[in-house]
């Protein structure tokens, strides 16, 4: 997001490249065996920021018509077409104990690659960018009753709590 | 290889002739085999596979007789090479004996190598020399054996352009395979002018040799009489088959101007009929099921921009300012629509397979329960030429096994047993599979002591199953063997009985769409009955509404559709009737079944009577659609199995439309209405 805000204008791109590439020196530097920085989707929910691990995102839409599936819980809200395949979609602020998302302009689903070879849908409130963090960035914690939530990345002031998809996506957790 | 032995032997045991293309068939699986053992390096497979492929051709070519003690040979022999290849990971103890075994049938199939070739001189044809000497061996073997059994030879030369004249032949020498065998096809002697070509074929048949001429239909070809055969019976075939076939025959001239369908199957009943020219050699291929799947999508997808370009068609249509664009466009939209049905089919087809394969796996089982039981049954099959999606094929071999195996083991009685009962004491097993409509029916008769309804109800009171008080009719008393947990067998044996099985198989084949119904007498025997769609890839579905939303319902499950306003509903405490024609319909709420929020509180709109096997039942909804080709495709995400829900749709419009599972609607209202 830097890379595109900087490269926009000409006049700023000689500093902001460089600041770029001091960040990213730091943050290689802040790792101490060398392990590369995870990259996760930032996400808004229910008035929370969440982030998801990126390489289980396969892509972000937005929501067309959803298709109501009956005998699944509410927090399934319903079945979209995807380039022919048919996706349940699951509202991330119900499983995070947050209230129902109602959908709006900004909302997206975040197509998730599931544990077996399918995808599911997450629908959230807007998707806000991509953060880089580092192993140093993550602590433990314990949020939602079945521990959708286990770890927070930290950026700056901020903490966002990552989700473990799997659980999130898993029919067997929760209601 | 061993479809094709089954088949020899078959044939043989028929008494009949053994079909010429057979034995090419199993001479060239050798040669493949002899060939991919050589590369694999495994001796003892390639000395066997190569000494088969010898005896093979000795047949083929009339250097062997066709006795059963040759036909035993080869069945050996593809034992053999089975044992081998079994025991190719094993210990080297079982692959020694395994290569032993093979080395003693090697001396053996030797021997029947050395035995002295039954040769008999050509008799005086009224035949060219340039064309008795251009005849390979096997064809002059062919020729002497047609004249042998007393059929007719005869000679046609046939006259085609340049250009295009291999489909020609093609076509001629399909339509005479119906009539006969085509021994050798021959660029004729007879001077070919300029452009045009000419070919002899020639052609051997049971059938009068002026019909064979009407059967070509086709002003470029002349036909003379090489050897007139045996006198035939005034009636050469049976007039209802040869009506058939010269029906056949037509229909393939009337595809010239159409799509050529290079795959239609060969005739049915006959497996002999399945003809293969020898330079088809290699002409199929092995496709992963999935490649066709994937195909099967894009036609999907396809049909669902072809909805979508309906639309606008339809829109251009009511705009007088584009209605000559729009015309246009229209005509270019129903001949994509036509090359994308054709395609659909085409698609479809390949994925058909024959239930052959099926009746080749029982047969096989069947054999085996022989052995392990003691005990003989008489097993037939009809109807294997019927085709089935191979998804459903693969499927269905588990349960119709355990089918057979209980008739084989339960319903058929001792040889004691039954000649006290005055029935012949070798009871019978009849497999046989037809197509109904959109659906294959496949039937398992045996004539054995049949069910005994009075302890099957004596057997579900004691499960539980069966309050004892009531009264149940014995139809549905008999439905309770696919309950799971309920085996009136006392003895448990290794083969069935262990009261698993039949509500296994009934689950299986519902997951199919498939429906199992039993009927029985006792005494008399038991009828397992079989319903299952052709395919589960594409079907046609009625879209119905419901409130603000939209369902399918698959077409081969849709009985007819009514308006509700035009039937007096009969509402007892508990359910809603109907007076259907007589019979009493019940009726059901679709939007109860799916909790669909904010539908009409009273019963109104329209009733989709659906029915699987004999089970029925109206669901009412608000509204019809259309009728649409529909693929369709799993629900991905947590929660994959809904009950009620067979996957889901897109029907050209970006969303989802649900299509619904009617055989688990009907057994819930079924089971609801029991409850209640």
């Amino acid at each position: 997001m830097t890379m595109a805000d900087g490269a926009s204008t000409s006049a700023a791109h000689g500093r902001d490249w460089l600041e770029l590439a001091r960040t990213a020196a730091r943050s290689w530097l802040a790792v101490p065996n060398g392990e590369p920085p995870r990259e996760l989707l930032v996400v808004e929910v229910g008035g929370g920021g969440y982030a998801i691990p990126i390489e289980r995102v396969r892509e972000i839409v937005q929501p067309g018509s959803l298709t109501r599936i009956p005998r699944t819980p509410a927090w399934v809200v319903g079945a979209i077409a995807l380039r022919g395949d048919i996706v349940e979609v699951v509202d991330l602020a119900q499983r995070l104990r947050r209230d129902r998302t109602s959908p709006g302009a900004a909302s997206r689903i975040v197509v998730i690659h599931a544990e077996d070879e399918g995808v599911a849908g997450l629908l959230v409130d807007s998707v806000t960018g991509v953060l880089r963090a580092s192993a140093s960035d993550f602590v433990g914690c314990d949020e939602g009753d079945f521990r959708a939530v286990e770890e927070m990345v930290r950026v700056g002031e901020s903490f966002f709590g990552v989700v473990d998809l799997d659980r999130v996506l898993g029919a067997g957790h929760g209601d | 290889m061993c479809t094709d032995l089954c088949l020899l032997h078959e044939q043989r045991h028929g008494g009949g002739e053994i079909s010429p293309d057979l034995v090419n068939r199993l001479f060239r699986s050798a040669h493949t085999l002899k060939g991919l053992a050589g590369l694999a390096d495994l001796g003892a497979l390639r000395r066997l596979a190569h000494r088969l492929e010898d005896v093979l051709d000795g047949l083929r070519l009339g250097r062997i007789p066709q006795q059963a003690g040759v036909l035993g040979l080869l069945d050996e022999g593809v034992a053999a090479m089975v044992a081998l290849v079994a025991s190719l990971p094993g210990e080297s103890a079982a692959q020694d004996r395994a290569a032993r075994e093979a080395e003693a049938l090697l001396a053996r199939l030797d021997a029947a190598l050395e035995a002295p070739p039954p040769t008999a001189g050509l008799p005086s044809l009224a035949l060219d020399a340039t064309v008795l000497r251009a005849l390979t061996e096997y064809e002059e073997h062919r020729l002497r054996e047609s004249l042998a059994r007393g059929r007719a030879v005869v000679l046609i030369d046939a006259i085609f352009d340049l250009t295009g004249f291999e489909e020609g032949l093609a076509e001629i020498s399909a339509a005479l395979r119906e009539a006969g065998e085509v021994i050798s096809t021959l660029p004729s002697a007879a001077a070919s002018c300029e452009q045009r070509i000419c070919f002899s074929l020639l052609v051997a048949t049971a059938l009068d040799p002026d019909l064979l001429l009407r059967r070509i239909d086709q002003g470029n070809a002349s036909l003379r009489v090489v050897h007139p055969g045996a006198p035939r019976p005034a009636v050469a075939a049976p007039v209802g088959d040869e009506r058939g076939q010269a029906a056949r025959a037509d229909a393939g001239v009337v595809d010239r101007d159409g799509a050529i369908d290079e795959s239609e199957p060969e005739s049915a009943g006959d497996p002999g009929a399945r003809i293969e020219s020898l330079r088809s050699i290699g002409g199929s291929v092995r496709v992963d099921i999935k490649k066709l799947d994937s195909l099967m999508n894009l036609v999907g997808e396809m049909a669902t921009h072809r909805n979508a370009l309906a639309g606008i068609v339809s829109q251009l249509a009511s705009d007088p300012r584009n209605a000559r664009v729009g015309a246009e466009l229209a005509k270019v939209h129903k001949l994509i629509d036509r090359r994308l049905k054709d395609l659909q089919s085409g698609v479809l087809d390949v994925r058909m397979v024959p239930l052959r394969q099926v009746f080749d796996k029982l047969s096989r089982v069947v054999r085996r329960l022989r052995v392990d039981l003691g005990k003989d049954a008489l097993l037939t099959f009809t109807g294997g030429d019927t085709e089935l999606d191979k998804l459903i094929v693969e499927q269905l071999v588990d349960p119709l096994v355990h089918v057979v195996r209980n008739a084989f083991d339960h319903a058929l009685e001792s040889p004691e047993e039954r000649e006290l009962l005055g029935k012949a004491p070798i009871g019978s097993i009849r497999i046989a599979a037809f197509q109904r409509g959109n659906h294959v029916v496949l039937e398992v008769v045996d004539d054995g002591r049949g069910m005994d309804v009075e302890a099957i109800r004596r057997k579900a009171v004691e499960r539980g199953l069966l309050a004892a008080s009531v009264t149940v009719p014995d139809r549905e008393i008999l439905d309770l063997v696919f309950e799971p947990g309920l085996s009136t067998r006392e003895t448990v044996s290794e083969t069935s009985g262990r009261g698993v099985g039949m509500d296994v198989v009934r689950s299986n084949l519902g997951a199919l769409g498939g429906v199992v119904e039993v009927s029985s007498a006792k005494g008399a025997g038991t009828t397992i009955a079989i319903t299952l769609p052709i395919t589960l890839a594409i079907f046609q579905a009625l879209i119905v509404r419901v409130a603000e939303e939209r369902y399918a319902i698959p077409l081969a499950s849709v009985q007819q559709t009514l308006a509700l306003d035009s039937y007096a509903i009969q509402q007892t405490e508990d359910r809603a009737l109907i007076n259907l024609r007589g019979t009493p319909l019940v009726l059901h709420r679709l939007s109860d079944e799916l909790e669909v929020a904010g539908a009409a509180a009273t019963l109104q709109g329209f009733i989709v009577v659906v029915s699987m096997g004999d089970q029925r039942l109206g669901l009412v909804v608000d509204g019809l659609v259309g009728q649409r080709d529909v693929v369709i495709k799993p629900i991905q995400g947590p929660f994959r199995q809904i009950r009620g829900i067979a996957g889901a749709t897109e029907l050209g419009d970006g969303a989802a439309t649900l299509v619904l599972d009617v055989t688990a609607i009907l057994s819930d209202a079924t089971r609801r209405r029991e409850a209640a």
